[in-house]
């Protein structure tokens, strides 16, 4: 499904290259739980905003389903993003003037979905995140684990493939970070891909494969 | 999606009120400016354009030329036989041509008398001309009666009340000219966008038995009071009209010299439209306005504006990094840039929007005081006007896109992937962008500050300035018969009061223009030569001088005694010395000076004074004794007893039994009244440009506010390090106040330029002074460093530790 041969990223500085992405060889097939591990710094989440698109300045091959991403027009680039990916942040990153049925609802207000359908996503969500009672309250007034919560049920409003997640547990205690993981694995074994960063160990165990990285590169790869 | 945008656009209102109060507020503020300047500006340029062949109607207007091609004198107004030899020799192109005849008579009804303005001898087919209804009777009749008189609706209710004006008859008293007339028609009020009022449209026929017979009319090129309209024919092309009008001046009038009439004296034609704002003759029906203050106006109204404008793109871009972060994750949830620009657009515009109600309520409580302030009745009515609708309708999507259209552009490039990661930072361009509003900002306040002084400063100085004789206390009273029938016996009457120093009659007195004069040969080298140069001529009484105060510099005062002053004795001023070629006033005395028809010498030379106003510069004049010329008392009183001594005047004014009702002026309220227009302007540049500032200081306020904010974490780091509160203030200060210097550069030239050119209107003016710009620059640096260090003090006496906990 994913596809990365032989990424660079790097910033050219006055004496030398600072590789930031060095030589990355990656295949990430549809239903893959993968975890992206290593110290800070290391590129994890520049990698994670490759594959999600948000990111355009790096050398290499990307395809995405057989298809390659620099051919692609800004058009088809744009469309893609918004049909296959969705994303989860470590500060949530809700917007703080919507309430949480609106945070949800944004993704959909830009996929032109319809009132009543998006109604019925909507209701959908809460109900299956239990947050039915909390859809009018703004983001200020929950917890972080509950933030987060909004952020996976706006992320997968869309209803995208791949689900991108950069230290989702971060801010939030093990308790809460427990929970958000079952979401996930539940979300996989409904099918959706889910590429998380992540500094926990405990973490990747939810995943399929965990993948070690190391100034810039991948060091190793272990299935679970 | 719109509703989204309106959702999060009032969330935002609540969660800032402060930012959206100064936004809206300042916003609003320079809306209703703008729209109170866009009626008047309106009232203004719809003169005379009711009428319904408005682009039709055309103002003969008569000019003189002097023998060096000069034009020396020219008239709103034309000789009687005019507008009957236009129709009957251009009947082809020219559908009508009508006089008026201004009059001030005395209008008598059952015992009560009324001098009365806005009254005409008309021609019978004004009708066709201008498109004034008649309520009542005929217009095709009303005023081909010898006694035809029509009065406005006003009018009818002043004379007769409740009563059915219709055929009531008023007698009219001119001088000691009387005549009963009968009421024809009754009138709608005269638009007030006419360049005249009416009142009264009396008929022809008592001037025709003015003038003894109609002929003598017709042959009369010597009086030119008459108002003169055309209605041109459809098509007619009134350049041509006018081309041929030499050869027709040729025709009609002979030739006192050898060369052609029309090379002395030009007829011309004005659009009835442009009168208003572009005639400035040295004869009008009415003073009209003029287009610069139209421009003044306007450029007032689009300061404001810009100014608003600016604040409110500062204000929205300077929070635009606070927003970042939506505009992030709205990238990253799938926006494109097209709906974010769409997003900031429309939140732009609801602000606008909301602005403008805002406005609308100012202004809608405005309108009456800027209404007397302009002396205008000007209305807002939005329903009866789509013009002004469609007008605002413009202006919001124009202030809107412009306002928001920086920010929007500028917001919605953010790239998501730095502003999520929290390394995003406001770029230089970006804030320099917002330094250049600032400072555009500051320029425009300070070149209406400039505005201001110079106005005050070139007012103070007309007002303060010697005009060259005393013009304090001089009572001016109308000149009737009875009166100068026995001036000397009742000027002694007078001066037996010891109120009155002084008694004077004149055919025109100063604050009046210099409209009058005649063919002038003068003694030069021993040899009498015609002069070119125009003299306009004075005709006073003995006392003149005494009464006015006015220094005679060489020669002698006229003598009562002398029965040869009374026909051959001129005085002559220093302007006319001058024009005339003599080398000094010593020298002019008792050389040969024709004047018209008179025949004598300059007895005596009298100091250059101002008998205009300030606006133009000083004529040659001539003093002279005539016979039947007056029409203005000149009555100077005692400073200590001017009240008795103006009772004791009102007394003996009414003990003649004059019909002119006691009424005087005073000279120097007159002079005040000339600078009328120019004090307005002073006013509104004032009100304007405190306006400005108020604005601009918001302005500063939000920023200095968010940037303040923007820095609390440095601020913090600084303190720590062991700023003091002093250093904190002026870091913050510095940036700020470097801009209103940099504004203050701008508006240097700018200002100069621009008061230099409307000091041009005078004459005489004090010039632009350099400490304007100082005082100028001191108020707008003063105010801003007041706003900003507020902001700023108040930032630097946080503890760092409260800072750095919240980052």
């Amino acid at each position: 499904m994913i596809h990365l041969q032989n990424i660079n990223k790097y910033i050219d500085s006055r004496f030398q290259r600072v590789f930031i992405l060095k030589e990355i060889e990656l295949t990430i097939e549809q239903g893959d739980f993968v975890t992206l591990m290593g110290p800070s710094g290391v590129g994890k989440s520049t990698l994670l905003n490759i594959i999600g698109l948000l990111d355009e300045d790096y050398e290499g091959e990307y395809t995405f389903e057989g298809k390659s991403i620099k051919a692609m027009k800004d058009r088809q680039r744009s469309a893609l993003h918004k049909s296959e990916f969705g994303y989860i942040f470590q500060a949530y990153h809700l917007i703080d003037e919507l309430t949480v049925y609106e945070n949800i609802e944004t993704p959909l207000l830009y996929r032109n979905v319809s009132s009543a359908e998006r109604k019925s996503i909507i209701a959908e969500l809460l109900d299956r995140f239990n947050m039915v009672a909390k859809k009018d309250l703004f983001p200020e007034q929950l917890s972080g684990g509950q933030q987060q919560l909004v952020g996976v049920a706006r992320a997968i409003a869309g209803k995208p493939k791949v689900l991108l997640a950069d230290e989702p547990t971060g801010n939030l205690h093990s308790a809460q970070a427990k929970e958000i993981m079952e979401v996930f694995q539940e979300l996989n074994r409904e099918g959706t891909t889910i590429i998380q960063a992540t500094h926990s160990r405990e973490n990747a165990d939810y995943g399929h494969r965990l993948i070690e990285m190391m100034d810039g590169k991948i060091y190793q790869e272990v299935s679970i | 999606m719109f509703s989204n945008y309106f959702k999060i656009f009032l969330r935002n209102l609540r969660r800032n009120p402060t930012y959206m109060l100064i936004n809206v507020l300042g916003l609003a503020v320079g809306m209703a400016a703008s729209i109170l300047i866009f009626l008047f500006v309106q009232h203004e340029l719809s003169y005379d354009r009711y009428h319904e062949n408005s682009d039709r109607i055309y103002r003969v207007s008569r000019q003189w030329v002097n023998q060096d091609g000069q034009i020396s004198l020219h008239l709103g107004h034309a000789a009687p036989p005019f507008a009957p030899l236009i129709k009957s020799d251009f009947g082809d192109r020219v559908e009508e041509a009508v006089r008026l005849l201004s009059n001030n008579p005395i209008l008598i009804y059952e015992g009560r008398s009324f001098q009365e303005e806005g009254f005409f001898f008309s021609d019978p087919e004004i009708f066709n001309v201008f498109s004034w209804n008649l309520l009542e009777g005929d217009p095709e009749q009303a005023l081909t009666f010898p006694d035809g008189l029509v009065i406005t609706e006003s009018m009818a209710r002043k004379y007769f009340g409740n009563e059915d004006p219709m055929g009531k008859a008023i007698e009219m008293k001119v001088g000691e000219f009387s005549w009963d007339l009968q009421v024809r028609g009754v009138m709608e009020d005269i638009p007030a966008n006419s360049h005249f009022n009416v009142e009264f449209l009396a008929s022809m026929n008592p001037v025709i038995s003015f003038y003894g017979s109609l002929d003598q009319m017709m042959q009369n090129f010597g009086n030119n009071s008459f108002s003169t309209y055309l209605l041109l024919a459809e098509g007619a092309d009134p350049q041509a009209l006018e081309s041929e009008f030499p050869a027709f001046i040729d025709r009609h009038m002979s030739s006192q010299s050898q060369v052609p009439v029309s090379r002395e004296t030009q007829l011309n034609l004005w659009p009835v439209t442009e009168i208003h704002l572009h005639s400035n003759l040295d004869s009008e029906i009415e003073p009209n306005s003029s287009i610069e203050n139209v421009y003044i106006y306007s450029a007032i109204a689009l300061f404001i504006l810009l100014i608003a404008c600016i604040n409110f793109m500062n204000l929205a871009t300077a929070r635009s990094a606070k927003r970042a972060m939506e505009v992030g994750l709205r990238k990253v949830m799938g926006a494109d840039k097209m709906l974010l620009v769409k997003q900031f657009m429309s939140e732009s515009m609801f602000l606008v929007i909301l602005a403008l109600l805002f406005a609308l309520v100012i202004v809608w409580v405005a309108l009456p005081t800027f209404g007397n302030f302009t002396g205008k009745e000007l209305s807002l009515n939005l329903a009866e006007e789509p013009q002004l609708l469609l007008w605002m309708g413009v202006l919001v999507l124009l202030v809107g896109a412009l306002a928001g259209s920086y920010p929007s552009l500028f917001l919605s490039g953010f790239q998501p992937v730095r502003v999520l990661k929290g390394t995003f930072k406001i770029g230089s361009a970006h804030e320099k962008f917002r330094s250049v509003l600032v400072v555009g900002q500051f320029a425009i306040s300070i070149v209406m500050i400039v505005g201001v002084m110079v106005v005050l400063d070139q007012l103070n100085f007309i007002k303060s300035k010697d005009l060259g004789f005393d013009k304090e206390q001089i009572a001016v009273l109308p000149a009737y018969s009875e009166f100068t029938g026995n001036y000397e016996m009742m000027r002694e009457r007078l001066l037996q009061h010891p109120g009155i120093t002084e008694v004077s009659l004149a055919s025109r007195v100063p604050s009046g223009r210099l409209l009058d004069s005649q063919g002038t040969q003068a003694e030069v080298n021993g040899e009498l030569l015609p002069i070119n140069v125009r003299i306009a001529d004075i005709h006073v009484s003995h006392s003149f001088l005494n009464t006015f105060g006015m220094n005679l510099v060489a020669g002698r005062n006229l003598d009562f005694n002398l029965a040869s002053d009374s026909t051959g004795a001129f005085l002559l001023n220093e302007a006319a010395v001058r024009a005339i070629g003599w080398s000094s006033p010593e020298e002019a005395v008792e050389k040969q000076f024709h004047y018209g028809n008179r025949r004598g010498y300059a007895v005596g030379i009298i100091e250059d004074f101002h008998f205009e106003s300030l606006h133009q510069p000083i004529s040659p004049m001539v003093f002279m004794v005539p016979d039947d010329r007056f029409s203005q008392v000149a009555v100077k009183l005692h400073p200590d007893s001017q009240d008795e001594a103006m009772a004791f005047l009102q007394d003996e004014w009414i003990a003649m039994k004059s019909d002119f009702p006691f009424s005087p002026f005073f000279i120097e309220d007159r002079f005040l009244e000339q600078y009328e227009t120019e004090e307005k302007v002073g006013q509104l540049f004032g009100f304007f440009a405190g306006l400005a500032i108020v604005i601009s200081v918001l302005g500063l306020f939000g920023l200095a506010a968010y940037s303040t904010e923007q820095r609390t974490k440095e601020i913090g780091i600084r303190k720590v390090m062991g700023a003091s509160v002093t250093n904190i203030v002026t870091l913050l200060g510095q940036d700020f106040l470097k801009l209103v210097l940099i504004g203050f550069l701008i508006a240097i030239p700018i200002g100069w330029y621009g008061m230099n050119q409307w000091l041009g209107n005078f004459a005489y003016s004090v010039g632009v002074s350099w400490w304007v710009f100082v005082v100028a620059g001191l108020v707008a640096f003063l105010v801003a460093a007041i706003t900003v260090s507020s902001q700023s003090i108040r930032a630097a006496l946080v503890n760092p530790v409260d800072t750095f906990k919240e980052g």
